[in-house]
């Protein structure tokens, strides 16, 4: 049986403990609500409509920078990772 | 989609994280014991206490499953350090805040790895691409993987945490060219965290990895080695299209924190050297440089000899279609020599930017409709570049600015004279015989060099006596002493 200041001590620690938790419970539930979001924003239809423009501007951005050859190449692998994902 | 992360998740990858901070296990078992907040909460003050950066980047990658850029992690130790003291754990929660990409996935495997050398290949793993830089890659990590303990890593797909290879990928970069017969599964992430290790940079990153791997360089206490190529998109960028001069120069962010820089030829190592010069004036020292020439060899294939009849001697010209390589100026010898009678055949092999491609195939197609046997071979096999070197009477490669200049090398290695440029990388390798050294800038030289080998057999015969008594050096000797001459001390000055 420790003495009425440990047990105060001990207290006050958990106390703080709870807080610290709170603290990151508070914050994965951020991070719960945000990947929510981003997965109903990647669902939503103007992003899914969008989504060929988007891969035509990588296209490009790579061609530019790294030569059709090597863009093509990245556009085959995208695909082929998108089909055996399924 | 995978499930949402869970306090759980957090506190594993902290444990993990908490091997490697000064403290005592049953410390660690009684914070654990308390909880998720209170582990971060005790990691985050020994993280704000110490002297060493590492332990804050690292508690960083592992709260935000990102490697961060080095503007965000200046930002998170500048607010860990200035936070009310029992509130520093708030630091790396915002700082996931702000970088939310990796952890809006759920929760990921991640792995801290400790006294490890670590080999960033990254589009080597996802591109089945092979001309310069991949060839060093691939030849070099076939060896290392074989005769060392070395972890290659590519990136996740937004550039935001080294992870391992996937089976199909290691193939890709240790087994090149052989058919991959494992199972081509839906990727597993598994994130790889270097924690006082040596990081090998082996090819120029992407733009957008160059962000986290100068924090990496910076402030994690792993010791990055490079690969130095060449710095042609800054020393020759009238000759690149700008997004490659752009790339670079975000990439010397990389190279000025970097530890020790492997250049691949002497020229190659004094461009590097020279850029090291240079940040003193940005009050930093810099890697230290070392040359470790490649090669003259070629790339691991079995040699058959040439079938069939040849005809007229083939003059073959080995590169991708750009400016720098100074294709051009051979058109103009060949349409000269041409023009005198010499009949020969041309062939270029190599690809390029369709920027440039589309006006020199055009050139291609009005010597071939005048007659002239020329030709423009891409996206061909390694055996079909070896069948062509070998059927060769002699190579041309007039080259204005080279890191290396594999094709020298690979035509002297299968034992084929060659014409090349009379300075940097190209004079060294051409320094052993073999070679005839021009002036690439002058048209003249140029022609006269071909002329010559055309019309003089002897010369010929003379060049071949001098390639068989070159010295011979091999991709093994090139492992062997980039390892010797990279890795070593960059494990020993990790201690």
């Amino acid at each position: 049986m420790g003495t009425q200041h440990e047990q105060d001590l001990s207290t006050l620690q958990k106390e703080r403990d709870a807080l610290l938790e709170r603290d990151v419970d508070t914050w994965l539930d951020w991070v719960k609500t945000e990947a929510h979001g981003y997965r109903q924003f990647e669902n939503s239809l103007s992003w899914r409509l969008t989504k060929p423009v988007r891969w035509g501007g990588d296209f490009i951005r790579k061609a530019r920078s790294e030569g059709v050859g090597v863009a093509t190449g990245a556009a085959i692998s995208r695909v082929t990772s998108r089909i055996t994902k399924r | 989609m995978s499930r949402p992360l869970e306090s759980a998740d957090l506190l594993a990858r902290l444990v993990q994280a908490a091997a490697h901070f000064p403290l005592e296990q049953n410390e660690i078992d009684d914070l654990v014991a308390r909880g998720t907040g209170p582990l971060l909460s005790r990691l985050s003050q020994l993280a704000r206490d110490s002297k060493d950066t590492a332990f804050v980047w690292l508690l960083m990658v592992v709260v935000t499953t990102q490697f961060p850029a080095a503007d965000e992690f200046r930002r998170t130790h500048r607010q860990l350090r200035a936070a009310r003291p029992g509130l520093e754990h708030r630091a790396f929660l915002e700082a996931a805040v702000r970088n939310p990409g990796g952890l809006l996935m759920g929760p990921v495997e991640m792995t801290i790895v400790t006294d490890a050398v670590i080999a960033d290949v990254d589009f080597c793993a996802r591109h089945t691409h092979n001309t310069g830089i991949q060839r060093v890659v691939r030849q070099t990590m076939a060896r290392w993987t074989r005769d060392h303990e070395v972890i290659p890593v590519a990136w996740t797909s937004s550039n935001e945490s080294m992870r391992r290879l996937e089976p199909v990928e290691l193939a890709r970069v240790v087994q090149y060219g052989i058919p991959f017969d494992g199972v081509v599964a839906a990727p597993r992430l598994s994130l790889v965290v270097p924690f006082n290790c040596t990081v090998l940079v082996l090819e120029v990153p992407s733009y957008g990895l160059c962000d986290p791997l100068e924090s990496i360089a910076e402030y994690s206490g792993n010791k990055v080695g490079l690969l130095g190529y060449d710095a042609i998109p800054v020393v020759s960028a009238d000759t690149v299209p700008d997004p490659e001069t752009d790339r670079f120069v975000k990439y010397l962010s990389v190279v000025k924190h970097s530890h020790r820089v492997a250049g691949i030829s002497a020229a190659a190592t004094g461009e590097f050297a020279g850029f090291v010069s240079a940040i003193a004036a940005q009050g930093l020292t810099g890697p230290e440089t070392i040359s470790i020439p490649l090669p003259v060899d070629i790339p691991d294939h079995e040699i058959t000899p040439p079938t069939g009849a040849d005809g007229k001697p083939l003059v073959l010209v080995v590169g991708s279609q750009e400016p720098r390589k100074n294709h051009r100026a051979i058109l103009h010898a060949a349409t000269i020599l041409w023009r005198e009678g010499i009949d020969f055949r041309l062939r270029f092999i190599g690809g390029g930017s369709v920027w440039f491609t589309r006006q020199f195939d055009k050139e291609i197609a009005q010597l071939s409709k005048a007659g002239h046997s020329v030709e423009v071979l891409r996206g061909i096999s390694d055996s079909t570049l070896l069948d062509s070197y070998q059927r060769a009477s002699f190579t041309v490669f007039p080259s204005l600015h080279e890191g290396y200049g594999l094709p020298v090398a690979e035509s002297l290695a299968l034992g084929v004279p060659v014409i090349t440029s009379n300075y940097g990388s190209t004079a060294e390798i051409a320094a052993d015989g073999g070679c005839i050294v021009i002036d690439p800038r002058s048209d003249e030289q140029l022609t006269d060099a071909m002329r010559r080998l055309l019309t003089e057999p002897e010369l010929g015969v003379s060049l071949r006596k001098e390639i068989s008594e070159r010295p011979t050096r091999t991709w093994d000797n090139y492992a062997d002493e980039l390892w010797a001459g990279l890795v070593v001390p960059l494990e020993a000055s990790r201690g």
